[in-house]
């Protein structure tokens, strides 16, 4: 029988870490550069957004003419309570005046009279987030080759985004709102056998980074999967009740308040080792083999965090348990417990 | 004489019901169109078979003999390679040998095609397949209908009310969905206990049942049902209910079962091999026979082409079987509802007639402990007929 050979956790591997620059980019680093993990490697600039501010209605003036009534031109900069446009009244008798509401630069006039605003963009130093070294400055990121753990999941949802790594509960635990303290902006949340969607929507609320837990439900999974809601969540187990493997919950409680990397597209966190000098090189796994006796392999089921056990014995087929004749394997867990189960079932953690 | 564009498989039929009525001993299905002469036939050869599924790759060496019948010599199946799809196809075809045997990839993925050409193999699509299987065994006076049971249903949308009231054990909305979530991440995975296999089972009912409501009632339903959890189902009896749940009211459905996940295969060859349309069926193709989903109590004419008619009295909510042999046929009538009186003519097979009195559609409510025993009970009451008549 062939199985799917998964990575749950590359230990100590030479990674290489993408930090993409939150707006406009200038890089501080030169490609072959040695970093460390509080090294700035970018300056960028954020620009949060826009402000429309209604001139020819407040001015009481067709559309066309608002021009005419700014005291600043497109493209210039403006400041929080300086005068944007002024009207004089008939024979100089009073003037009506609006005031710019934000620091920003006049973006444009739109046909309606309405100056759209865009705000100023705030100074961003990207740090490197991991010690190593500078392979490849693109157009909108840096890639840095980092001695890193990665831990991959069953399924994830989100952007990119990155957090201190924080364990909230046991592996076994359910993730109520409760769980989640008022501290934890910013941080990624691990831990947990259930994150339920109310939790869910209070660590939207408190800006949260990512929470990683062993299962969710489809349900509220599917919801997460049209777009970004503001937290990456990933998913290490199944979709109901399932306790996050010991092996990842083990690995996160190991690195507790260190810097840790999510991508949700891609399905895994990255964390980098603080002082690491050498990894090895990432594994080449094909993605399926034959499984054999001796291998390490995975087995979910929702009543048990015992995950991962040891192929002990290829007995051949068998009627399994639901009637159905299928290829089976002995499995003895670390619990002692030995199961036999159908081979197709089995991932190979390599 | 045989009008020229009659179906095949319609001649075939016919020709059977003529020997029997000479009074000819019965004869399997796989045999029918051995008693008769085409002129169309394929020089005996073997190919090599390769259906990439979205679960499952199913491996056949597949032998087409001098009187052209398609028979399998071997087979394996692999769970498919997501990622690396050639691996599972390599590894069956050496698995498999005959290197001087023709190859044929069947699949709905098209990176499949590509492997097809590296292997030196001919590449059909799925889609096509399909219509050839339909073409082969069309009927005149029944309506074919090719009922999936791979990993293709976990993509249908589904409303876990309509999978949950199948089941017997207690089960919630979040439940069954999660189950539908995982099964979707990881299609190749095996129930590995009961209530796995019934989860399964009730995601089909829910996917055939759309797949059967717009057919016509008054038409008898030729049935080709292949596929995961139906191929490699632990009893017949257990399919015969998934059909008979998913019948509406006064419908009849002639049911052949493929044991061996070979109808994707056997449609490819199909497309390729026109000659294959006189082919005759080896046993993986089996006629489970024929059942009828009455909708109700009522009285059934069983016409078996002997001087007595028999008539069998079925009460509300029964299931009854009524052995009959493969090839036997017999000319049903009943009626259904208040007036409506229909009329098939049937064949008997592996099971032989299944009459289901049950009212349609099926009084079952998710989450209802009655409805959890009713579902049961039925499944006891259709095992324990066939165990009844293997006894026999």
């Amino acid at each position: 029988m062939i199985c799917p050979v998964t990575i749950r956790i590359e230990e100590r591997k030479s990674l290489l870490l993408s930090r993409v620059y939150p707006g406009k980019g200038k890089p501080a680093v030169k490609v072959g550069a040695s970093v460390a993990e509080t090294d700035i490697i970018a300056h960028c600039e954020v620009s949060a957004g826009q402000r429309l501010i209604k001139i020819a209605h407040v001015l009481g003036v067709p559309a066309s003419e608002v021009r005419n009534f700014l005291t600043r031109k497109v493209g210039d900069r403006i400041y929080e309570g300086e005068v944007i446009a002024r009207k004089k009244a008939f024979l100089g008798l009073g003037k009506t005046e609006v005031k710019s509401p934000v620091d920003g630069m006049i973006e444009e006039i739109d046909e309606r009279g309405d100056v759209i605003l865009k705000f100023l963009p705030k100074p961003v130093r990207l740090v490197a987030g991991a010690a190593g070294t500078v392979k490849e400055i693109g157009e909108a990121k840096i890639t840095i080759s980092a001695i890193a753990t990665k831990v991959s999941g069953f399924v994830a949802a989100g952007h990119d985004r990155e957090g201190m790594i924080s364990v909230i509960a046991g592996s076994k635990d359910f993730i109520l709102p409760s769980t989640i303290k008022a501290d934890s902006e910013g941080k990624i949340l691990i831990g947990g056998a259930l994150l339920e969607r109310a939790a869910l929507e209070k660590a939207v609320t408190l800006g949260v980074e990512a929470i990683v837990a062993g299962g969710m439900n489809f349900r509220d999974f599917e919801n997460l999967s049209g777009g970004d809601i503001g937290v990456t969540v990933m998913i290490t187990e199944g979709f109901g009740t399932a306790s996050m493997g010991e092996d990842i919950w083990q690995f996160f409680k190991k690195k507790e308040g260190m810097v840790g990397f999510i991508f949700g597209k891609e399905n895994h966190i990255i964390v980098p080792e603080i002082g690491a000098r050498q990894g090895s090189e990432q594994s080449t796994s094909p993605p399926w083999r034959e499984l054999s006796v001796g291998d390490k392999v995975r087995f979910f089921r929702e009543e048990s965090s015992d995950l991962v056990g040891v192929v002990k014995d290829l007995p051949g087929e068998q009627i399994l348990n639901s009637g159905v004749f299928a290829e089976v394997a002995l499995v003895v867990f670390p619990s002692g417990e030995e199961m036999i189960l159908p081979a197709a079932n089995l991932g190979i953690i390599a | 004489m045989w009008h020229e564009h009659e179906p095949v498989f319609a001649r075939r039929i016919k020709g059977l019901l003529r020997k029997r009525s000479k009074g000819q001993e019965s004869w399997p299905f796989y045999h029918l169109c051995q008693e008769f002469n085409y002129d169309n036939k394929m020089p005996a050869q073997k190919f090599v078979t390769i259906d990439v599924g979205s679960a499952w790759t199913k491996g056949f060496l597949v032998n087409v003999t001098a009187e052209n019948q398609v028979s399998i010599e071997k087979s394996a199946r692999l769970p498919t390679s997501l990622g690396d799809i050639p691996y599972a196809a390599g590894l069956l075809l050496s698995k498999i040998g005959c290197q001087e045997a023709s190859k044929l990839f069947v699949s709905h993925l098209s990176e499949v095609e590509k492997i097809a050409r590296e292997e030196k193999g001919d590449f059909v699509k799925e889609e096509e397949s399909k219509d050839k299987l339909v073409n082969f065994l069309k009927l005149s006076d029944a309506d074919p209908v090719i009922l999936d049971g791979g990993a293709a249903n976990l993509r249908e949308d589904f409303v876990a009310e309509n999978i949950g009231k199948f089941l017997t054990f207690p089960a919630n909305e979040i439940g069954v969905e999660n189950f539908l979530g995982n099964r979707a991440v990881r299609p190749h995975v095996l129930p590995k206990g009961p209530k796995e296999l019934e989860l399964e089972e009730a995601i089909l009912r829910a996917s055939f049942a759309s797949l059967l409501s717009a057919r016509d009632k008054n038409k008898k339903v030729l049935l080709a049902v292949s596929g995961g959890i139906i191929s490699g189902t632990p009893r017949l009896s257990r399919v015969a209910l998934l059909i008979l749940d998913v019948l509406e009211k006064g419908m009849a459905a002639q049911v052949f079962f493929d044991r061996e996940f070979f109808l994707p295969s056997f449609g490819a060859l199909l497309t390729r091999y026109e000659q294959l349309q006189t082919a005759s069926t080896g046993p993986w193709f089996e006629s489970l026979g024929a059942l009828i989903s009455l909708g109700g109590s009522c009285e059934v004419s069983l016409d078996w082409g002997y001087s007595q008619i028999q008539q069998v009295e079925t009460e509300d909510g029964e299931i009854s079987l009524i052995p009959a042999p493969v090839s036997q046929r017999i000319n049903l009538t009943f009626t259904a509802g208040s007036k409506e009186k229909k009329s098939f003519c049937v064949l008997g097979g592996s099971l032989g007639i299944i009459l289901d009195a049950r009212s349609k559609p099926l009084p079952l409510a998710f989450g209802q402990e009655a409805s959890r025993h009713k579902v049961a009970a039925w499944q006891r009451e259709i095992e324990k007929a066939e165990i009844t008549k293997e006894a026999f």
